[in-house]
């Protein structure tokens, strides 16, 4: 019978989980140390998590995870260079986790779906300046939060500089049409070709006469540009901000994306508008804007893992996308690093041994005893039974 | 509905300090006392955080006097039967605490240290030994005391509904706040000892209270003194305890002129040491008149002084350590202060004895009304030690004579329903109710310089918000479920509030109407009291009885202060 | 439904990814192009054939295909399906091919032939090894699947099947979920090929316990069931599992009695003695204990110790296993153990034509899904076996769907079937290894699987009828992992009742089949079948006889009569 999994042994490879056919064992992906993707990544997306979850199956979860952090992966799949790929363990064995079309897959299953309005829990409102990806992506996680959120935009269509922008910068159209209509269904209001005019005087009284609490300024790049009125800026004129909350030198207004930073892809702009987000919340809630925010990354690789079989990257099918049995295929290629197996159903372990042969780490025990029940069984068996 | 249920004979309904003493006195004359708390069990409500300091008639102390001037410091206003009865019983309980083993401090001399109030003469306060564990110390002595009593003890329930057999109370009904497991309470009596609540201002943990006006209204019962609230005054961004010390040692609100603005302008012969409410007035007109912010400064305190006022231990010390991590140094920096409203001082009304007119239900500390809006320092610890023991000895009496009351499980599933249905839903979240709440309070001319315009706008606010947010909340957990009940209970209590200001045309201790800026001479003295009529809060004026009152009020602890009226106007618009 | 279920559509829908389905899978796909695998083990385990030696039954160049099939009708005691078994032998050598042109590596003696082993003391029928020793599964896995891989075969694994959902009669596919998420699974196919083994009773051996096989499938989807009254019987060291004693008992092992009598030799089977095929030592070991003279011991006292020397384990959960027993103080080579008989896995089957379709149109059996064994063991048939019907079938099951328009498929029909199933998903109630237990209970008594009788088979019966009408219905799954459990467990009483229900049809004894009351053949009718099929909710047995006058051997002798159990 299985006996014990030395926790510290354990490098969480799920090399049990993944053969074990009596299905013994579960992985917790719980750890105050990231994986190496997780630490690469801009939006800090728990891949370690999302693919222990497709390893079970559990695609909505998985996809829940990923919305944690990433509110658009259809587009990230599209937009994002995926600098998660290149620190992978996985890399050392044989090539590294197709993460991208992971994500895109998840993206697909994201933009199929109908959601319903978010329930309000919150009075207050917030307005969110910038249908690009920053402001979608603030306006995304308050109204998931229960916020009322209007969002306003010069331009008549969502997506900033992913609809506007070089060739190279550009989406595609359908997949952010999608985006926009599903939060617009889940409450939040598009004033569409209402450019909000931040260098005017009074443009942060204007929006607190109109009830709003907090602002998300997130306009693209402001250098060159006439200053936002009443916000501190860089040298290079962008909008002054702290890095961990967004937070402006005035309490209630964030900024996000290229209008706080010289540089920013769409996937850093999505990262701060969450950010944004998350700290409206706090002090609306009246905690300090980074509440819960201050999150230290010590990420882990994995090291002893050149015994585990080599299994070949799956490549996506159209835009990158891994069709069902490819994604759950590829994350089955993760290796779940800083994660540790447990015992989770040890009922029908059949002492075959070959979790502890197969673990890279040692790390599993099993008694060579068998269970208990077909030795009394078969104590009657010779007798004969009554 | 599987409900808990349980059977007693007297339910005590909050674990304070209130609570403990009429549990004990209760627990003379019948078999079963029964307190519940929607906090922890045995926190023990504010008593356990306050300084444990007491106002006490000592034997070589005249009642009278005292009387005297406690009128005079409520300008008049005071129901002078129960400020007796506190003040008689005062010494007894304080002997009763001390014979639990309580200490109060003494000076080298072996005589207990008095401190006097607000520049009165003879209301003083006995304090308690060590310094900082006064409150910490009652609880555990007047915990120790329940032992062997037929007492038994629950936290973290919520109880959001009394239960009736006709005009007579049969129990309660609740929730467990952690777990959401329904709880029905049947009860030959029941006694309110929950405070009457507050707006959670951030100050310390009394922030927690949100009384007993929804409990109270609905049961039948009536509210008196509404009108009166406790504001207080506190540095903008942070917590500091102490201001009554530091304030005769040489600290000094000063405005932005570096002027002692109360000496100079409105408090001629107190100056600023004198009740937070005169001071805050004062500070509203000054920053109305372009001389803010207020700062408090400490600079004229004596350097052989500072280590006396330097935290030196507990929360303060910490609170101390991390703003000067933070770059504020209290003592070298000019704070700026401001006023907050903290907590009602109204309550229900009762007879001597705690009884109200709905029978069975009783209430007793806080939850009853004695100060009318300035503050009585230990005044707090007496009256919950007395009006407890009173009224423990009177609900006990009172169960040990009756038969238990029908209780209806019907009527009780149907109270909790209304609440339980929450549960799980996603709606408006508490805080926001909360902070919605301390909003429409805050403005100047709602909390502190009243007027009709201001009053009536906040209720018009109020309005909006009980028909729109309120149907609109949920409760996504136990947890949540007894905050949203605590939210909506302080957005009665804020109706409560101001329907009461409105009412109280005339100003008088600490209620100030920038539209009736002095004493109503032309009607006698009243109470404003406050009863359920059809789902409505219905108000109505009540005399007070002075011809059974020993002290006719001639002198009044207002007329010290002078507010030009002209200032005072500008809140009119 | 409570999630929105995945609806999948594969041309053909193949359930079981071991050596069987893949071979399925290969072949399907010259006339299809979506052929999907699903598994409900973790994706791509390979199910057996992985844990196997890789030991392939093969008749090589120069020897005589009858020759084999006389033994082995010897063997079976006249019971053998011989049209099939010798196009199966006679397929065998160029699925022998293909695994080598995989790049699979057979064992060779020192002069480049193959290295067979003989078994059961049977001339004729040799088993060839694969090489490096003890990795001959996992390699074949591997090699299967890169095949599969290449041809673009669509895999999931952890996926449990609990359906086939039919268009009037022929198959349209089939429904399951997710084993780890409960995610409902749809799948529209135009054939559907059941490639799950027949199942078993989840006795401590290996991992071949995951097996709960295709019974209730198969009986729901209105198709029939072969030789359910056979079952694989083991005998295995008690408190441990222990592989290896066809090799030890050539080498001097002896099972002793407890007055230290070889009683296989002695009493039971003079001619062999012990080295016979282990169901007939499981006899004489029931036959020993209840005369009073158990516990049974396995002897290895009389091996030489060179022969020990190269017999310790080397490798693998073997040497762990070893080298774990010896910290408990238990050395298997010098010390006594008691052993016990185990039963394993049933070895009836879906009845099939000779290419492995069933009576329902569009489904397909392969494999040790298919009835081939008769009770008696055949080392490296089943390898052999899987890897030729699986050809066959999927070229069949191929072709069938190729010619056929998508059939239609009732959704809301399908998400009605699986909910019946997902409606015990998050309840509490009697947990799947209870239920495990209780049937093992009815089914280790000897008098109902060994030395069987009417009495003891009656009693058996009305104890599984007690179980699938108290227990079944008061089952549910806290999660997904023990609804698939509670299914295999639901399972494993059906297999239990045909096993029951088959084994009081045959009145006689025969192969792997023995009855106390009836103990000898019947040689009143020809040799017959038990076809097992379900009618209005209920089991129906018949007898069909075997078509001798087709069949090129007319039985002549029996290895049962080696035996004499008096």
């Amino acid at each position: 019978m299985i006996s014990s999994i030395n926790e510290e042994a354990c490098i969480g490879c799920g090399a049990c989980v993944k053969t074990c056919a009596l299905d013994v064992f579960r992985l917790d992906t719980h750890s105050d140390k990231t994986a190496p993707c997780m630490a690469a990544c801009p939006a800090r997306n728990d891949f370690r998590e999302i693919n222990a979850l497709l390893q079970q199956s559990r695609l909505d979860e998985a996809l829940d995870c990923l919305k944690r952090t990433m509110p658009f992966p259809a587009l990230a799949g599209e937009v994002c260079s995926h600098p998660c790929e290149k620190p992978c363990s996985r890399h050392r064995l044989d090539s590294s986790v197709n993460i991208r079309g992971i994500e895109a897959f998840l993206g697909k299953r994201d933009v199929a779906r109908s959601l319903r309005p978010v329930p309000r829990r919150h009075v207050f409102k917030v307005a969110v300046i910038g249908a690009g990806a920053a402001g979608l992506s603030a306006a995304w996680y308050l109204t998931e939060a229960g916020y009322p959120v209007t969002i306003f935009e010069a331009e008549a269509q969502a997506g900033g500089r992913m609809r506007y922008g070089a060739p190279e910068e550009r989406a595609d159209p359908a997949v952010l049409d999608a985006y926009a209509s599903q939060l617009q269904s889940m409450g939040a209001q598009f004033r569409y070709s209402c450019p909000l005019q931040p260098w005017r005087e009074h443009w942060l009284e204007e929006l607190e006469d109109l009830g709003f609490r907090a602002v998300v300024l997130a306009v693209g790049d402001v250098r060159g540009k006439k200053p936002p009125h009443g916000l501190a800026c860089t040298a290079s004129g962008s909008v002054r901000v702290h890095p961990l909350t967004c937070q402006t030198s005035v309490r209630t207004v964030f900024a996000a994306g290229h209008a706080a930073s010289d540089t920013s892809s769409p996937v850093q702009a999505m990262a701060a508008g969450r950010k944004a987000a998350l700290a409206i919340g706090n002090i609306l809630q009246g905690a300090n804007p980074d509440m819960g925010m201050n999150v230290r990354l010590h990420a882990v690789e994995q090291k002893d893992i050149s015994s585990l079989e080599k299994l070949e990257r799956r490549e996506g099918g159209e835009k990158g996308v891994l069709p069902l049995e490819d994604a759950l295929e590829e994350a089955v290629r993760c290796l779940t690093c800083g994660s540790k197996a447990r015992i989770a159903y040890p009922d029908d372990c059949m002492t075959c041994f070959a979790c502890e042969v197969r673990c890279p780490a040692g790390a599993i025990d099993v008694d060579p005893f068998k269970e208990f029940h077909p030795r009394h069984l078969d104590r009657r068996f010779i007798g004969g039974a009554k | 509905m599987q409900a808990i249920t349980f059977k007693t004979d007297v339910l005590i309904i909050g674990g304070g300090f209130a609570g403990l003493w009429a549990a004990r006195q209760a627990s003379t004359h019948v078999k079963d006392v029964l307190i519940v708390d929607k906090g922890p069990r045995d926190w023990a409500g504010l008593g356990g955080m306050s300084g444990g300091d007491m106002i006490t008639l000592h034997e070589d102390q005249d009642i009278h006097e005292w009387l005297d001037e406690v009128v005079f410091f409520n300008d008049g206003l005071c129901d002078q039967l129960m400020m007796l009865d506190t003040l008689r019983d005062s010494l007894p309980r304080f002997h009763d605490y001390e014979a639990m083993g309580h200490t109060f401090s003494r000076d080298s001399r072996g005589r207990y240290v008095r401190i006097p109030q607000r520049g009165l003469a003879h209301v003083s306060l006995t304090t308690s030994s060590p310094t900082g564990k006064g409150g910490i110390n009652m609880r555990a002595a007047l915990l120790r005391s329940l032992e062997g009593c037929s007492v038994r003890r629950m936290g973290n329930i919520m109880i959001t509904a009394i239960t009736r057999n006709g005009n007579r109370v049969s129990g309660a009904v609740g929730f467990f706040n952690r777990s959401g497991e329904p709880v029905f309470i049947s009860a030959k009596a029941v006694l309110i000892t929950t405070g009457t609540g507050g707006w959670k201002a951030s100050y310390l943990q009394n922030s927690m209270a949100s009384g007993c006006v929804e409990l109270a209204l609905e049961a039948g019962a009536r509210l008196r003194n509404f009108e009166f609230i406790d504001n207080w005054n506190v540095p903008k961004l942070f917590a500091w305890e102490g201001q009554t010390v530091l304030l005769p040692l040489g600290g000094r609100f000063i405005n932005n002129r570096n002027e002692e603005f109360m000496a100079e302008r409105y408090s001629p012969v107190l100056g600023s040491k004198t009740d937070t409410q005169y001071n805050i007035r004062g500070m509203v007109l000054e920053v109305k008149a372009g001389r803010g912010p207020i700062v408090f400064d400490t600079s004229r305190i004596p350097a052989e002084c500072m280590e006396e006022v330097t935290p030196a231990a507990g929360w303060m010390k910490l609170n101390n350590e991390k703003l000067k991590k933070l770059g504020v140094d209290f003592f070298k920096d000019k704070i700026e202060w401001m006023p907050q409203p903290i907590a009602s001082e109204g309550g229900i009304a009762t007879e001597l004895d705690g009884s109200t007119e709905v029978e069975g239900l009783f209430a007793a500390g806080t939850a009853q009304s004695l100060p009318t809006g300035v503050y009585f320092g230990g005044l707090s610890i007496c009256h919950c030690a007395t009006s407890g023991h009173k009224t423990g000895d009177a609900i006990g009496r009172y169960a040990a004579n009756c038969e238990t009351p029908f209780f209806d499980k019907e009527q009780a599933q149907m109270l909790l329903q209304r609440e339980l249905c929450r549960l799980g839903r996603t709606g408006i979240a508490p805080k926001d109710i909360v902070r919605v709440t301390q909003e429409l309070m805050a403005p100047v001319d709602v909390c502190i310089m009243k007027s009709a315009g201001g009053l009536q706008r906040a209720l018009q606010r109020l309005e909006e918000v009980k028909h729109e947010a309120l149907p609109r909340m949920g409760a996504e957990d136990p947890h949540y479920l007894c905050k949203m009940v605590e939210a909506r209970g302080m957005l009665m209590l804020t109706e409560a509030y101001l329907r009461a200001s409105l009412e109280r045309t005339e100003s008088r201790a600490g209620h100030f109407r920038a539209d009736y800026p002095q004493r109503d001479e032309t009607s006698p003295l009243y109470w404003v009291e406050i009863r359920r009529n059809h789902g409505e809060m219905e108000l109505v004026r009540v005399p007070l009885p002075l011809d059974s009152y020993p002290v006719k009020p001639y002198r009044y602890y207002m007329d010290q202060f002078t507010f030009p009226i002209e200032e005072v106007r500008k809140f009119l618009h | 439904m409570n999630d929105n279920p995945i609806v999948l559509s594969t041309d053909v829908l193949i359930i079981g990814g071991g050596s069987a389905g893949m071979w399925t899978a290969m072949t399907a796909r010259r006339h299809v192009d979506d052929v999907l695998i699903v598994d409900k083990g973790p994706l791509d385990w390979g199910g057996l054939c992985s844990m196997s030696d890789g030991n392939f039954i093969v008749p090589h160049e120069g020897e005589n295909l009858m020759e084999w099939l006389e033994d082995i009708v010897y063997y079976y005691d006249g019971l053998c399906d011989q049209k099939e078994t010798l196009a199966t032998l006679a397929k065998a050598r160029d699925r022998f091919r293909d695994y080598e042109a995989m790049g699979h590596t057979f064992a060779r003696n020192p002069d480049g032939s193959y290295h067979t082993a003989p078994q059961r003391g049977l001339p004729h029928i040799k088993a060839t090894t694969s090489a490096p020793l003890g990795k001959g599964g996992q390699n074949m896995r591997k090699e299967l699947l890169t095949a599969l891989k290449a041809l673009n075969v669509r895999r999931m694994g952890n996926v449990m099947i609990t359906r086939i959902i039919k268009d009037g009669d022929a198959v349209s596919g089939a429904v399951g979920f997710f084993t780890r998420s409960g995610l409902p699974l749809l799948i529209r196919a135009r054939a559907v090929v059941l490639a799950t083994g027949i199942g078993g009773w989840k006795t401590s051996y290996h991992q071949n316990s995951i097996s709960s096989g295709c019974v209730e499938l198969a009986l729901t989807a209105g198709a029939r069931l072969r030789s359910m009254e056979f079952a694989g019987i083991w005998n295995t060291p008690e408190l441990f599992a222990w592989t290896g004693q066809s090799v030890l008992l050539p080498l001097g092992a002896r099972f002793l009695n407890s007055a230290g009598e070889d009683f296989m030799l002695n009493r039971y089977s003079p001619i062999i003695g012990s080295k016979t095929d282990t169901l007939y030592n499981v006899r004489a070991m029931v036959l020993e204990t209840r005369a009073g003279r158990g516990p049974i011991t396995f002897d290895v006292s009389r091996i030489p110790p060179e022969g020990i020397a190269g017999r310790r384990p080397e490798a693998g959960w073997v040497k762990l296993n070893d080298t774990k027993l010896k910290a408990h103080g238990i050395d298997f080579f010098t010390d006594t153990q008691v052993w016990i008989p185990q039963i394993q896995t049933s070895q009836g089957g879906v009845q099939t034509d000779s290419e492995g379709a069933t009576c329902v149109p569009g489904l397909y059996a392969v494999g040790t899904a298919q009835s081939h064994l008769v009770g008696v063991y055949f080392g490296g048939f089943s390898l052999c076996q899987a890897a030729t019907s699986g050809h066959d079938t999927g070229l069949a099951a191929g072709a069938y769907a190729a010619s056929k328009p998508l059939p239609s498929f009732d959704l809301a029909f399908a998400e009605h079937c699986l909910d019946q199933e997902l409606a015990h998903l998050g309840k509490t109630g009697i947990m799947p290894k209870d239920m495990d237990i209780s049937v093992l209970e009815v089914v280790t008594a000897s008098d109902v699987s060994i030395i069987k009788s009417a009495v003891a088979l009656n009693r058996a019966l009305s104890q599984i009828t007690d179980i699938r009408a108290d227990l079944i219905p008061a089952m549910a799954a806290p999660d997904a992992h023990y609804l698939g459990k509670m299914i295999e467990a639901r399972g494993m009483a059906t297999l239990t009742e045909a096993f029951i229900r088959a084994s009081l049809t045959r009145t006689e004894s025969r192969a792997g089949h023995f009855r106390e009351d009836y103990p000898d053949r019947d040689e009143s009718t020809p040799p017959y079948w038990v076809v097992l099929s379900m009618e209005d909710g209920k089991m129906k047995t018949h007898k069909e006889y075997l078509p001798m006058e087709e069949y090129p051997i007319k039985p002549s002798r029996f290895y049962m009569d080696q035996f004499n159990w008096a």
